[in-house]
C-alpha cells in the first residue's frame, strides 16, 4: 500500500505540475486550439494519473531524481492552492510545451534544481533513533506502522471516501430517478427519433421521464438512458438538448466522466486534480457544442445557445451523468467559446508533446520515486508485519540469543563431563535438598548472570517465592521474596481447596511451585509458576495441585512484576487446558516473544506440534502452524508430533556443538519426537532463528552417537546363542521323509537347517475330519529318525468361534460349518530355539463349495528347548501392533513369518490396510514375539525404483529352497540377515533385505536363481 | 387505497407499473409484451408478473375477446411516495433532487445570473452577426 501510496504520491506531484502549467497557458492555448484539443490534453493527463506508471514501465529506469515524496506531501497537503514548494519546483510551463525535452531535462538534473525544492532524504524520514524506537516490538500491529503508513492509510481512506461519494452517490440517484421514471411521451419520442437520424447511435437510447431531472440528461455508462422532465413537451429547444445529449453519447463522455472521477478520487488531495476535473467538465462540454453546432450547421448557433441557456438554471446532477455544475462564469465561457468563429488548429503536435513531456515526466518520477524509498527504507521504521515479521518481533533492546535453563542441567552436574554450571558451594540455597520441582533458574550464555527462584512457603508466608540473583558469575547473590498469595487465594477459591483446610487434617500451606524463571536480558524476565496446597500431618502429607498457572513478566529487573497470564490454558491454544509441570515448558526471547510447549489434549494430533507462541509478553498464545517443517520429518507425516521442551546453552551431544551457545536473537529450540519417538535416537530438535517463523530440525544426537546407540541396538537384538544365518523356508530339504508319510498330508508349514540335518514339518492331514490339533514333525539327523509331537488347539479353537460367532456365518440352510486350525509358520533358529505359529478359521457349507472364514488374529508359540515345551508369545487380533493399523491380519498366504532367534522377527502383513500410503507391510518383534512393530522403511522406500511407492508390499520370506533361492544374496550372510520378496506401484518385483536385524535396508531386483541380480540400493 | 397498504414494488413489477402508468388506456397483454420487449422476458413470467399485480391489486384487468385488457389499479401518485420510504431514498429527505442538491459543487445559478448570461448572449449575437 505504501508503495502504491508513494507512486500515485510521486505523479501526482509533477503531473499537478503538468495541469497547472496547462491550466495557467489555456487562455492563450484557447485563442488556437479547440476544445476538443483541450478535452484530449485533459484526458491524457486523466490517464497518467490514474496509471500506476511503474508497475506499467520497465523497471531499469535510470535512478537519477532524488525527489523524495514525503516531504512534498507535507507541503501539498496544506490547503493552499498553490503551495509554496510546488511554486519553487522547476516544472513545466507553457514554454515546455514546445520544448519537449526540457522539463524532463530539468527534472532529471538532481542537484541543480530539485535540490531546492525537495528536502533531503536525510530530513524528510524521521530520525534515526527515532525510527528505532517504533521498530521495537509492540504487541499492537498498529504501534507499529511508519508515519508514512499512516499517511498511507489516510490517503487510501481519501481514496474510499471520495470515490464512494461520487459513485455511491450516484447510484443511488439513479435507482431512484429510473424507478420514479416513466416512458416519456410519443412527442419526445419523436423528437429522439428525429435526432438519432441526424446524429445516428449504434443503439437508440431508452428516453424516459422523470420527475427528478429538470433538464434532459444522459446517464449510465454501459446502458445510457436518456432522462427529460416529467410532463414536459420537447417543444423548440428539445431537439437541441437531445442533439447535445446524444453527442454527448457519441463521443463518450460519460466515460471520461467516470475516469475523471477516478483521478480526484486517487489524488483526493491535489488541488491541481480538482482544478482539472473542473476544466475538464467545460472542456467537455465546450467540445460537445462544438461537435453539436458542426452537425447541425452554424446557422442555429442563436437557438443553440437560447436553449441552453433555458437548460443551465435547471442543470444539477451527479458526477457521472452528462450534467456538468458549471458556474456563471462556465457557461459565460460556454457562450464565448460558441461564438468564437476565429478557425482553430488540430494542434495534433501541440498536443503529442505535450501528452509526451506529462508522461515523460510522470515516467521518470515514478520510476525514481521507489529507489529513493528503497534506499531510505531500512532507516524508516518496523515494515508491515506480512512481508518481515522478524524485524517486527525484534526488540530494539540486547538480548541474550539463548540462556542455560535451570532444568538442562545449568546447575546439576548432569555426569562426569559436566560439572554443572557452577560449583555448589557457590549457590545461595542448597538446591539438593529442595525438591527438584520446587525450584526454577537461568544462567546468561556468558554465566555472569544466574537467577534462581525458589518455593519459599511455609504456614506464615503462603506462596512465598525466593528470588536469588547474581550479576558476577555466582560470586555473590542478593534475594528477594515475592509474595504470590494473592494469586494463591486465587486458585484456592476457584479450586476449592477451603474444604480440604477445613477437614480434621490441618498444617495446611500453600505452595507456590516456580516452573520458569528466566530473564532475556539484566532488565527483562519472567516468571511462571503453579499453585500447591499441602496438607496433613507430617508423616503423611496430601496434596492438590492448582490447574491453574501463573505467567509474570518483569521489564526493571526484577523490582516489579506484572501479570501475563492467569489461568490453565483453556483460553489460549486450542482450547483444552493443559498444566506446566513437565521440564522447561517456556522459552522466552524477548519482553514480547516466548514458547510454550503446550502439554494437553489434542495439541500433538494431525501433524501439529504442541508449540504456542506468544508476541505479546504472554498474554495472548496461538499454535504455530509447522505443517512445512513437518513434511521433512524423518517418515513423515506423524500422527504425533510433540515438542517436549526448550533447550539451552548446557543440551550437550548436540551435532552442530555451537547451535544453541552460538545463537543470535530470535533463536528457540526445543526437543520433538513423533510416532518414531520409541527410541532416543529418534529425539529431534526443533529450532527456530527468526522467532518462530520458519523451522528447522536436526537429530538430537550428532551422527556418531546415533550410530552407536543404532550398534547397541544391533547388539541388544543378536542372540547369545549361536543361530543358523539362514535356513530352508517352508522346504523340507532333507534325504529321506518319514516312512509311510506320503500322501497323508500336505506340508503348511516347515524348515530345514543350512546343513540339512535339522528339519521340522507341520502337515495338514488329507483327511476328512478338520483338524483341531497340529502335529509337528521333526529330525535332527537329516531324516533318518522322525518324531511328532501334537499341539491340542481345540479350546484356542473354541474360543475363536465363541468370539468370532462363527456359527453365525450358516444361516440361510448354508451348514455343515466346523472349526478348524492352521499352522502358518514351523521355523527352528537353532536345534533349541524355534516357533510355532498358527490361525484358525471356519468352514462351512455344502461338501462341493465350502467357504472358510479366518481368525483375525494367530498364536505364536516359542521354544527354548528343542520343542519339549511351547510357551505362548502372542495370541491376539493384531490390534495391538505399534504403528500398524489396528485390524487383523491375513495368515493364509505363504511364509509369513520369519525368525532370526529367538528375539527377533518379521511378519508380512497381509490386509487389514497395510501396505498403503507408502508404508510397507512389515512388522518385526524383538521380544521374542510378544509385542510387533511396524517398521519404517521409508528411507529405502525413497530409493525405489519410481519412487514414491503409494502401495509398498512385502510378500513374503525369502530363504534357501525353492524356486525362490537366491545365491548372491544368503552366500554371505550373517545372523541378523532376512530377505524379503516385494513389489510396488511399479509392479517391479524386487527383494528387500536386512543385515542388522532389521534397522537397515536394502533392495534388489529379483531375478532367477542363475543370472546374478543386478540393481540395487547396496552401497 | 391508503399509502400504508401499498408495498415497494420489485423492479420488474414496477417495469410493468410504468408501462401501465405511461400509456393512455388499458393496454393487452401483446402490447405490453411489445413496450417490454428490451426485457425479454418470456410470456409466462409477464402473466406471472401480472398475476402478482393483479393479486395485489395494483392491476385491474377486463375480459376482452379472447384476452384481457390490463389497466393500472394504483395510481402512481399514490405509488411515488412509498419509493421515498426505503432507507437509502431517506437519507437524503426522499428526494432525488435533494441528492443531487447534496452532492452538486455549485450553487445554483440565481435569477441576476441568467438575466446577466441572456445579456452576455444577446451581445454575442449582436456582435457575431
Amino acid at each position: 500500500m505504501r508503495t502504491l501510496f508513494l507512486d500515485y504520491f510521486a505523479q501526482s506531484l509533477v503531473l499537478g505540475l503538468a495541469i497547472l502549467a496547462l491550466l495557467a497557458a489555456a487562455p492563450l492555448l484557447q485563442k488556437r486550439y479547440s476544445g476538443r484539443w483541450f478535452c484530449r490534453a485533459w484526458l491524457a493527463l486523466a490517464v497518467l494519473l490514474v496509471l500506476p506508471l511503474r508497475a506499467v514501465l520497465p523497471e531499469n529506469a535510470p535512478a537519477t531524481i532524488t525527489l523524495t515524496p514525503p516531504a512534498a506531501l507535507l507541503a501539498a497537503e496544506e490547503p493552499s492552492e498553490a503551495p509554496a514548494p510546488l511554486t519553487a519546483v522547476p516544472g513545466p510551463d507553457t514554454e515546455h510545451l514546445t520544448a519537449p525535452g526540457a522539463p524532463s531535462g530539468q527534472i532529471t538534473v538532481p542537484d541543480q534544481n530539485i535540490g531546492q525544492a525537495v528536502v533531503s532524504p536525510e530530513t524528510d524520514h524521521p530520525a534515526p533513533e527515532a525510527s528505532e524506537g517504533e521498530a521495537t516490538v509492540s504487541p499492537s500491529p498498529l504501534a507499529a506502522l511508519a508515519p508514512l503508513d499512516w499517511l498511507a492509510l489516510l490517503w487510501l481512506a481519501g481514496v474510499a471516501a471520495v470515490a464512494g461519494w461520487q459513485w455511491f452517490g450516484y447510484f443511488v440517484w439513479r435507482r431512484m430517478a429510473l424507478r420514479r421514471a416513466l416512458p416519456a411521451n410519443e412527442s419526445w419520442q419523436t423528437a429522439l427519433s428525429e435526432a438519432l437520424a441526424r446524429q445516428p447511435l449504434a443503439k437508440r437510447p431508452r428516453l424516459l421521464a422523470s420527475p427528478d431531472v429538470t433538464g434532459a440528461m444522459a446517464a449510465g455508462l454501459f446502458r445510457p438512458v436518456l432522462l427529460v422532465p416529467e410532463g414536459t413537451q420537447p417543444g423548440p429547444d428539445g431537439a437541441y438538448l437531445l442533439a447535445h445529449e446524444l453527442t454527448h453519447l457519441h463521443r463518450n463522455d460519460l466515460a471520461r466522466k467516470a475516469l475523471f472521477s477516478l483521478v480526484l478520487a486517487l489524488h483526493w488531495y491535489n488541488p491541481a486534480a480538482w482544478l482539472l476535473a473542473k476544466r475538464a467538465g467545460r472542456d467537455i462540454e465546450t467540445a460537445c457544442d462544438e461537435a453539436v453546432l458542426a452537425a447541425l450547421g452554424t446557422e442555429h448557433r442563436a437557438a443553440y445557445c437560447d436553449a441552453l441557456l433555458h437548460a443551465v438554471n435547471r442543470r444539477r446532477a451527479p458526477a457521472l451523468t452528462t450534467c456538468f455544475s458549471l458556474t456563471k462564469k462556465d457557461v459565460k465561457a460556454r457562450f464565448a467559446r460558441l461564438w468564437d468563429t476565429t478557425p482553430k488548429r488540430r494542434g495534433a503536435t501541440a498536443l503529442a508533446v505535450f501528452c509526451l513531456t506529462a508522461t515523460l515526466a510522470g515516467a521518470l518520477v515514478a520510476c525514481n520515486a521507489v529507489p529513493a524509498k528503497e534506499h531510505s527504507e531500512p532507516v524508516a521504521s518496523a515494515p508491515p508485519a506480512s512481508t518481515e515479521p522478524v524485524s517486527e518481533l525484534a526488540t530494539s533492546t540486547d538480548v541474550w540469543p539463548s540462556v542455560y535453563y535451570a532444568h538442562n542441567g545449568a546447575f546439576q552436574s548432569s555426569g562426569v563431563d559436566d560439572p554443572g554450571l557452577l560449583p555448589s558451594e557457590k549457590l545461595p540455597v542448597d538446591l539438593a535438598s529442595v525438591d527438584r520441582h520446587r525450584w526454577a533458574g537461568y544462567a546468561s550464555p556468558d554465566k555472569m548472570y544466574f537467577g534462581l527462584a525458589v518455593a519459599a512457603a511455609d504456614a506464615e508466608h503462603p506462596g512465598q517465592l525466593a528470588l536469588w540473583a547474581s550479576a558476577d558469575g555466582g560470586e555473590s547473590w542478593t534475594s528477594a521474596p515475592l509474595d504470590c498469595s494473592s494469586w494463591l487465594e486465587q486458585m484456592a477459591e476457584q479450586e476449592d481447596w477451603a474444604s480440604n483446610k477445613q477437614s480434621s487434617i490441618t498444617k495446611s500451606i500453600a505452595w507456590a511451585i516456580p516452573k520458569h524463571y528466566q530473564f532475556v536480558s539484566p532488565d527483562v524476565g519472567f516468571l511462571a509458576f503453579y499453585g500447591r496446597f499441602e496438607y496433613g500431618p507430617a508423616d503423611e502429607r496430601f496434596a492438590d495441585t492448582s490447574d491453574t498457572f501463573v505467567l509474570l513478566r518483569t521489564l526493571d529487573g526484577g523490582e516489579s512484576w506484572q501479570e501475563m497470564y492467569y489461568g490453565n490454558g483453556r483460553d489460549i491454544g486450542n482450547g483444552t487446558p493443559f498444566n506446566i509441570s513437565t521440564s522447561t515448558p517456556f522459552a522466552f526471547l524477548n519482553e514480547n516473544v516466548g514458547f510454550l510447549c503446550a502439554h494437553g489434549e489434542g495439541y500433538s494430533e494431525n501433524g501439529k506440534f504442541n508449540l504456542l507462541r506468544t508476541i505479546d509478553g504472554g498474554q495472548t498464545w496461538q499454535q504455530l502452524d509447522l505443517g512445512e517443517v513437518s513434511a521433512t520429518l524423518p517418515g513423515a507425516p506423524w500422527k504425533r508430533s510433540h515438542v517436549c521442551g526448550a533447550l539451552g546453552c548446557s543440551t550437550s551431544h548436540l551435532p552442530q556443538s555451537d547451535l544453541i551457545t552460538g545463537a543470535e536473537p530470535g533463536f528457540a529450540a526445543f526437543s520433538a519426537w513423533g510416532d518414531r519417538g520409541q527410541t532416543i535416537a529418534d529425539v529431534l530438535i526443533l529450532y527456530t532463528r527468526d522467532y518462530g517463523e520458519t523451522w528447522q530440525w536436526i537429530y538430537k544426537f550428532p551422527e556418531k552417537a546415533r550410530a552407536q546407540y543404532t550398534a547397541s541396538l544391533i547388539e541388544s537384538y543378536a542372540s547369545k546363542d549361536e543361530v543358523w544365518p539362514v535356513s530352508y523356508c517352508n522346504c523340507v530339504a532333507v534325504e529321506k521323509w518319514p516312512e509311510g508319510f506320503e500322501g497323508t498330508g500336505a506340508v503348511k508349514a516347515g524348515y530345514t537347517s543350512l546343513d540339512g540335518m535339522y528339519a521340522g514339518m507341520v502337515p495338514v492331514p488329507f483327511e476328512r475330519e478338520l483338524p483341531t490339533s497340529l502335529t509337528l514333525w521333526n529330525t535332527t539327523d537329516g531324516g533318518e529318525t522322525w518324531t511328532t509331537t501334537t499341539i491340542d488347539c481345540s479350546a484356542w479353537l473354541k474360543e475363536m468361534t465363541e468370539a468370532n460367532d462363527w456359527a453365525s456365518l450358516e444361516a440361510d440352510g448354508v451348514g455343515n460349518g466346523s472349526a478348524r486350525v492352521m499352522p502358518s509358520a514351523y521355523q527352528f533358529v537353532n536345534p533349541s530355539t524355534g516357533f510355532l505359529a498358527y490361525y484358525g478359521g471356519w468352514e462351512y457349507g455344502p461338501t462341493h463349495d465350502r467357504h472358510t472364514a479366518y481368525s483375525p488374529g494367530f498364536v505364536l508359540l516359542r521354544t527354548t528347548d528343542g520343542g519339549e515345551t511351547w510357551q505362548e508369545m502372542y495370541s491376539g487380533d493384531c490390534s495391538d501392533f505399534v504403528g500398524g493399523t489396528g485390524e487383523g491380519i491375513s495368515l493364509s498366504t505363504s511364509q509369513p513369518f520369519l525368525f532370526l532367534n529367538e528375539k527377533v522377527g518379521f511378519l508380512c502383513a497381509h490386509g487389514g490396510g497395510y501396505g498403503t500410503n507408502g508404508k510397507f507391510n512389515l512388522l518385526r518383534t524383538v521380544d521374542g514375539g510378544q509385542t510387533w512393530q511396524l517398521l519404517d522403511l521409508s528411507e529405502v522406500a525413497s530409493t525405489l525404483p519410481g519412487a514414491p511407492w503409494d502401495m509398498c508390499h512385502i510378500c513374503g520370506t525369502l530363504g534357501l529352497g525353492g524356486t525362490k533361492y537366491e545365491p548372491d544374496l544368503f552366500s554371505d550372510a550373517q545372523p541378523g540377515f532376512a530377505a524379503f520378496t516385494g513389489w510396488g506401484d511399479s509392479g517391479e518385483r524386487l527383494q528387500f533385505y536386512t543385515r542388522d536385524y532389521g534397522e537397515s535396508w536394502q533392495w534388489t531386483t529379483r531375478t532367477p536363481a542363475d543370472i546374478t541380480s543386478q540393481e540395487g540400493n547396496e552401497p | 387505497m391508503s399509502e400504508l397498504e401499498i408495498k415497494r414494488l420489485p423492479d420488474a413489477e414496477l417495469e410493468i407499473m410504468k408501462e401501465l402508468w405511461a400509456a393512455s388506456a388499458p393496454l393487452t397483454r401483446a402490447q405490453l409484451e411489445e413496450r417490454l420487449a428490451r426485457r425479454r422476458w418470456a410470456s409466462t413470467t409477464l402473466l406471472a408478473l401480472l398475476g402478482r399485480l393483479e393479486a395485489k391489486g395494483y392491476v385491474a384487468r377486463e375480459k376482452q375477446g379472447k384476452g384481457y385488457l390490463y389497466a393500472a389499479a394504483l395510481a402512481r401518485e399514490d405509488y411515488l411516495p412509498v419509493e421515498s420510504r426505503s432507507a437509502l431514498e431517506r437519507m437524503f429527505g426522499g428526494s432525488a433532487k435533494n441528492l443531487i442538491a447534496a452532492m452538486a459543487q455549485t450553487k445554483d445559478l440565481s435569477k441576476e445570473d441568467i438575466d446577466e448570461l441572456a445579456a452576455y448572449l444577446e451581445e454575442l449575437k449582436a456582435g457575431g452577426r
